[in-house]
């Protein structure tokens, strides 16, 4: 049992490795921005599309199909002076206005590095993307997660299997679960 | 070394579980869609107030909150501080929890409260992203934000010191 256990603990852990390294290194890049000051490279294009497209979607996928941007439709807006949509990839995010009456669409393109990308990867989640890297991301990301819970456990089994840091690991952790459980249910209630 | 390194990742593991079981939940949390949504309004009422004379706006959202006893929602930023049509300070109080909107009737000497409270997966979200550049009037809440920078350094170490006894071991 202790070899099995251990196996699923070692590679679990080593297949979730690169993931679990990109949402180590984001937490850190989005907890300490000051440490790694990072400015959004703008550029503005203009583009001529049909007239009359009917909504942002149909605005995104006639700037998807010429390749001038790329990604997740995000947000889609209509009004008086035209209609908006937002259109973004890990690092990278197009805002576009596109005018029916003239069929120009202005387009907004903001690059945010590395850094970017890899934040935006920490926040994909959820089964709905249409952008196949964010929706192959997102499946990988609840597989981690689950995984997550799983090292956690396997792990405290591990540990407890080895006694002669039973007695030490078991000070750690009542100590750490008593001080994180009282914070978590007094701010709660 | 091997020990030590073995040592470091278990005591490691054994002091982060909890925040690690966070992650995992707020990761499956957010994957099925748990934290959309607004916070739920969860019940109205009033309570006596009296501000100080002479005191700022900031001031006296500061003292509202202490007196219902919302010093998660401390300290107020500035963007949290409005009127109303009326003209009474309308304080939109945001906090782990979700938030409370207060109007300050000083007339009346109280203040009328909205409690909106976040669901529980929302609340793992807001926790899991709180790190120790994060400050809070709340005495609790830093000591989260502090254990929880650790958890995320512990993290890191894991990661490590996991490849190395890895390869040690082969």
């Amino acid at each position: 049992m202790y070899r099995k256990i251990r196996a699923v603990h070692r590679y679990c852990a080593l297949a979730t490795l690169p993931f679990l390294l990109v949402y180590f290194v984001s937490a850190v890049l989005m907890a300490h921005r000051t440490w790694w000051p990072s400015t959004p490279v703008k550029s503005t294009g203009r583009v001529q599309l049909s007239k009359e497209l009917a909504d942002g979607r149909a605005v995104a996928q006639e700037l998807m199909k010429r390749g001038d941007v790329d990604g997740e439709l995000l947000f889609t807006a209509a009004g008086p002076l035209g209609i908006r949509c937002t259109v973004a990839r890990p690092g990278v995010s197009a805002a576009v206005s596109y005018s029916p009456q003239t069929g120009v669409a202005d387009v907004v393109t903001s690059q945010r590095g590395w850094s970017g990308a890899l934040a935006d990867l920490h926040k994909t989640a959820g089964f709905a993307y249409r952008y196949a890297t964010l929706r192959v991301w997102a499946m990988a990301a609840a597989a981690v997660s689950a995984i997550l819970l799983l090292l956690g456990l396997s792990g405290l089994y591990l540990w407890y299997r080895q006694t002669s840091e039973r007695r030490a690991g078991l000070v750690l952790l009542s100590a750490a679960s008593v001080a994180i459980l009282y914070l978590m249910i007094s701010m709660r209630v | 070394m091997l020990g030590l390194v073995k040592k470091a990742h278990t005591y490691a593991g054994l002091l982060t579980f909890l925040n690690l079981a966070v992650y995992g939940i707020v990761g499956l949390s957010a994957s099925v869609g748990a934290m959309q949504g607004d916070a739920a309004l969860r019940r109205t009422f009033e309570q006596p107030f009296t501000a100080s004379a002479n005191s700022s706006d900031k001031q006296v959202a500061e003292s509202v909150c202490r007196t219902i006893g919302l010093t998660l929602a401390l300290p107020v930023q500035s963007a949290a501080i409005q009127h109303d049509a009326d003209g009474h300070l309308l304080l939109d109080l945001w906090h782990v929890n979700g938030h409370h909107r207060v109007t300050v009737l000083e007339s009346e000497g109280k203040v009328r409260v909205e409690e909106f409270r976040s669901s529980t997966a929302r609340y793992f979200d807001v926790l899991h992203m709180t790190t120790a550049v994060f400050r809070s009037g709340d005495w609790r809440m830093n000591a989260w934000a502090w254990y929880n920078e650790f958890a995320m350094w512990c993290l890191g170490l894991m990661m490590l010191s996991g490849v190395w006894i890895w390869v040690a071991g082969r």
